[in-house]
């Protein structure tokens, strides 16, 4: 008889999912955290791109977010991870005939997950960079600050500043966003729940918890990011 | 053109009907119940809004697949769900994928109603309480009026985001867009066509969705215009 007492079925005892539930919750705030920081990589490229990059590059920066950005997330997941697997499984079968290659589920939710972060990171920080006045370059270049020091010591901090609620906001998007790569078998927390469910016939109880610990970790999330807003808001008083 | 073409152009066909039917119907259902989300989350009766204050923080704060898994997977467990007289449409994937998308837009769309709400500036609110009209009515014909009008830009961004977001209810069987697309994939083994099908697709379904409302907003503008010369020497010539 398999147990249905959701404190059994959730718990650390025999029987119990808990520690299976917890890697999972492991696995999936590493995605999460992983893919936010792809993203911020890129959308500060392709905002560098978009903004001073050369007219090709800006294009491709371009069609990068519109593409990215009307498509589903589960689609650009998809393409990533089967397209990626085929695209790459071609390429070496061109190269080296007869050998396998299986790409990692991992690697590919953090690729997907980072593109589709990357396309609102790009426009956030364009907007941050040019919401920076053009009378502060002005003053830091009269000073004699050369370029490397403009942008450290004047536009990327008060770049940063603005950027901060939104970016905040994303990392929420993300948080959330990464319940969705369990569709290509990985063994995040959706992953681990679903063979919790299948297993124990009480879906209901396992999903659940797979909601109350998304909304514990988006909560803790929504208390830190204003805890951030307070701080920075702080040292603009200062400033 | 060859049968796997033929093939993989009814499917998405198919597929398309389903996707604008449950963007149609969960679009108008969840801005609908927004609009009630937004005037209990923003009522000076606690009763009302602390439950839309819970509402809108559950739904957010949660993702929509996990949503959409509890109804869908969750909700048989119980045998009184079973028995009751719901389980027909609480058994059927189209109706539980509706019934999630429905939710989600009510709290996302409400949240941006709320705001609509609160930027209506107090003076509309005083001149109604000068008319004598009550509290409700207030609501109902100044204040909600004008915070509707506010919302419409945004809409578009909202159906967009509900259409991306309708994509996840393949994993519940639905065979929509994204659903005939992977079915074909996963049964022909060839990758590259059936998504690349869905995703123009999708991204034809973004521009159609951004030009109607693009449509809507002009002509809901439109008493904001210049008037157009209709008749010769009505608008001073400038």
């Amino acid at each position: 008889m398999k147990p249905t007492d959701p404190f059994v079925l959730l718990g650390f005892g025999e029987g119990g999912w808990g520690a299976t539930m917890l890697a999972g919750t492991l696995v999936t705030v590493e995605i999460a955290v992983l893919s936010y920081l792809v993203g911020c990589l890129i959308g500060l490229v392709a905002a560098w791109a978009k903004l001073r990059g050369p007219r090709p590059l800006a294009l491709a920066a371009e069609g990068y977010t519109t593409v990215v950005q009307g498509l589903p997330d589960i689609l650009v997941i998809l393409i990533v991870y089967y397209g990626g697997t085929s695209a790459i499984r071609d390429l070496v079968g061109l190269i080296a005939p007869g050998t396998t290659v299986e790409i990692d589920a991992f690697a590919a939710g953090v690729a997907s997950l980072g593109l589709i972060c990357g396309s609102y990171a790009t426009e956030i920080f364009r907007a941050a960079f040019l919401a920076v006045p053009k009378g502060q370059v002005e003053a830091a270049t009269s000073l004699g600050l050369r370029p490397a020091q403009l942008f450290r010591l004047v536009v990327a901090p008060q770049a940063l500043r603005r950027a901060l609620p939104p970016l905040g906001n994303m990392w929420l998007v993300t948080l959330k966003d990464a319940a969705l790569v369990s569709v290509v078998g990985l063994r995040d927390l959706v992953g681990v729940a679903a063979s919790g469910a299948a297993y124990s016939r009480q879906p209901f109880t396992f999903y659940m918890a797979v909601a109350t610990v998304f909304f514990v970790l988006s909560t803790i999330s929504m208390l830190g990011l204003a805890a951030l807003e307070r701080r920075s808001a702080r040292a603009g008083a200062q400033g | 053109m060859d049968a796997f073409l033929v093939r993989l152009a009814t499917a998405l066909f198919d597929g398309f009907w389903v996707t604008l039917f449950l963007l149609v119907t969960s679009g108008i259902a969840g801005n609908l119940a927004a609009i009630g989300v937004a005037l209990a989350r923003t009522s000076r009766r606690i009763w009302l809004s602390a439950p839309a204050t819970g509402f809108i923080l559950a739904i957010r704060g949660t993702p929509l697949i996990v949503q959409m898994f509890l109804i869908y997977y969750g909700l048989g467990q119980f045998r009184a769900v079973r028995a009751s007289i719901l389980w027909p449409i609480l058994r059927d994937p189209t109706w539980c994928a509706f019934l999630a998308l429905t939710i989600s837009t009510a709290a996302y769309s409400g949240e941006v109603i709320r705001g609509a709400i609160q930027q209506v500036p107090a003076g509309q609110v005083q001149a109604g309480e000068a008319l004598g009209l009550s509290r409700w009515q207030i609501r109902r014909l100044v204040v909600l009026p004008l915070a509707l009008r506010q919302v419409v830009p945004v809409l578009a961004n909202e159906t967009v985001l509900l259409l991306k977001a309708s994509a996840i209810v393949f994993t519940i069987t639905v065979k929509d867009i994204m659903g005939e697309a992977n079915i074909i994939r996963a049964q022909t083994f060839r990758v590259y066509e059936p998504l690349l099908a869905a995703a123009i697709l999708y991204l034809a379904l973004t521009f159609a969705i951004r030009r109607l409302f693009a449509i809507v907003e002009k002509r809901s503008r439109r008493h904001l215009d210049p008037p157009a010369a209709t008749a010769k020497g009505a608008v001073p010539a400038g």
